[in-house]
């Protein structure tokens, strides 16, 4: 019977794990009365305090907004593009969106357009969409960026030259731009880093998904990222930092009751196999 | 030469767009004629010279002296730029021939799994289709009457936003109940290298939420310098030191590892000295 109980506890049925962790997702997004306890990681206040320290020094300056993220990955990307988008709205930041994903311009579009009504931002003087580029015209934009951002871009997303508006007074390179931000689930803020960064030590922020997140402490470490908002829990540590709770916060409650299930599931699995273990010790049995 | 290849905007010069394509299109088949036509033993010469003075533009670019971030090559990036995403266009027709010839081919044998190959044609067509309307003719009517008033805009935006979009936030969020069910299987006191993994992972997972953070709440913040010590046990800051400490140097050396294969690999591919598969057949 006990040694039963044992197995039973290294062997739970996937079909009840999945079940708990619906339950664990949902209570906590359905819940709007729940108060969870969020302390912002330091990636993220470094992100926070470098848009306060473009607010502060560099008001009339331009932010580029490049978001390279689709559908896929929305329940994370989503959420920080909004939570940044309105910080820069909040402190009357100017800056421009361009996308390299198919889904993305529209997806970021939504967001933005929704926004600047709600903080009254004016399309052409307070910000722009650059628009839509192909992925396979990632690196010779990026290139353009560095020495001529009018004659590289050319057009915003309806057709109109993007000298003409306002915002694009005095941006010609590189150097005219005040930060970068990089919300993507892929590696494309290493090409951000190769090849425009460096060049006026522009302070680069980036927003990747949860998962991919580890490899870029490098660049934390390094301080050519100056900040990193990591997945959802970097949207709900934003949307707190800027008093603007919103999905990201509530999605940082699921999250915490999922790694508390995982947590209890891991437990439960290793005294399982410590027990089996201890079973077959006992026994002269090699392994369990 | 630097005009010609800028983007048209349809809706200014028609004319001029369509006639940029019919040549784009009249060049490609002359290429993939004259490559039709060449004695076999020079296409491979042919497609290396290419190939070697696509990538040396980039590198002389990047390797010549500048002067104020710029060099006798730097004004000719929008030109190279157009052109590369010119040549990428045609990959991308390329691509879409070859996954439609193989998908229809499973449809008219009905080989096993043609279902899944006509529901991939079938939304191809649909996407390509409406995805052209709602460029040029947003919004004309397609169904009209009985309260109802669907513009091809509106058949776009439901493909688009209730189709693709939710299909593929579907389709990536199901990779939690993989990894919850992985993690409860693979996280075992087996040995002392799986145990210390299982420690780092239940660190970072702890240091990252309000649940974790709860747990060491009742140390210090580290603003006071007299209990800045015990701050350092808090589990942020634990998990944030495996981040940054133990993580960091790993993943450099990873980082270097993959840029040096990078780099060989870049230089075989840009010198045609790479063997295998499409590349040592006979073409």
């Amino acid at each position: 019977m006990d040694r039963s109980i044992w197995h039973k506890m290294q062997s739970i049925d996937s079909r009840y794990i999945y079940a708990a962790l619906i339950v664990a997702i949902l209570i906590p997004l359905f819940c709007s009365k729940l108060v969870y306890l969020n302390i912002p990681s330091k990636p993220s206040i470094d992100f926070y305090k470098t848009i306060e320290n473009v607010a502060n020094t560099e008001p009339s300056g331009l932010v580029i907004v490049d978001g390279q993220w689709s559908s896929s990955s929305r329940g994370e990307n989503k959420w920080q593009t909004q939570a940044i988008i309105t910080h820069l709205m909040m402190r009357h930041i100017h800056f421009a969106t361009l996308s390299f994903d198919t889904q993305n311009h529209t997806l970021t579009k939504e967001i933005v357009s929704a926004l600047a009504a709600k903080y009254h931002y004016v399309y052409g003087v307070d910000y722009i969409d650059w628009g839509y580029r192909p992925p396979s015209a990632f690196q010779p934009v990026l290139k353009g960026i560095d020495t001529n951002i009018p004659g590289t871009l050319l057009h915003d997303s309806d057709g109109t030259p993007i000298a003409s508006f306002p915002i694009m007074k005095g941006i010609t390179t590189v150097k005219d731009i005040s930060a970068i931000i990089e919300i993507s689930p892929t590696s494309s803020i290493d090409t951000w880093l190769g090849l425009v960064q460096g060049v006026n030590n522009t302070p680069l922020l980036y927003a990747p998904t949860a998962i991919s997140a580890p490899k870029y402490y490098t660049y934390l470490d390094s301080g050519q990222l100056s900040g990193m908002l990591i997945g959802v829990k970097g949207a709900g540590d934003y949307e707190s930092l800027i008093h603007q709770p919103s999905f990201g916060t509530r999605a940082t409650g699921a999250l915490s009751f999922v790694y508390a299930l995982i947590i209890l599931l891991v437990i439960v699995g290793n005294i399982g196999h410590l027990k089996l273990r201890a079973i077959a010790k006992s026994e002269g049995i090699s392994r369990p | 030469m630097k005009k010609f290849f800028q983007p048209i905007n349809v809706h200014e010069h028609p004319g001029a767009f369509f006639a940029h394509i019919a040549l784009g299109l009249a060049v490609m088949f002359g290429v993939l004629a004259v490559l039709h036509v060449a004695p076999k033993q020079y296409r491979k010469s042919i497609i290396a010279v290419f190939t070697f003075l696509g990538g040396l533009y980039y590198v002389a670019e990047f390797f010549l002296p500048a002067k104020g971030g710029s060099n006798r090559l730097t004004q000719y990036n929008d030109l190279v730029a157009n052109i590369f995403t010119v040549v990428g266009a045609y990959a991308i027709g390329l691509g879409v021939i070859s996954l439609l010839q193989m998908h229809i081919r499973k449809v008219v044998r009905t080989s096993p799994g043609w279902g899944n190959s006509a529901a991939l044609v079938i939304s191809f067509f649909a996407m390509t289709t409406f995805g052209l309307l709602n460029a040029y003719a947003p919004k004309k009517v397609l169904l009209h009457g009985s309260g109802m008033h669907v513009t091809n805009s509106d058949v776009f935006n439901f493909l688009f936003a209730g189709g693709i979009g939710n299909f593929g936030s579907a389709i990536f969020s199901m990779i939690a109940f993989f990894i919850a069910s992985a993690a409860y299987r693979a996280f075992r006191i087996r040995s002392l290298e799986s145990s210390l993994l299982m420690t780092a992972a239940l660190i970072i997972m702890l240091g990252s939420v309000g649940f974790g953070t709860v747990l060491t709440n009742w140390l210090p913040l580290g603003d006071n310098p007299k209990t800045e010590f015990w701050a350092n046990f808090r589990i942020e800051n634990i998990a944030q030191w495996l981040l940054l400490q133990v993580n960091t140097p790993a993943q450099r050396g990873i980082l270097f590892g993959i840029t040096l294969g990078e780099l060989a690999m870049a230089l075989r591919l840009w010198l045609s000295l790479e063997r295998g598969s499409y590349f040592d057949k006979e073409v």
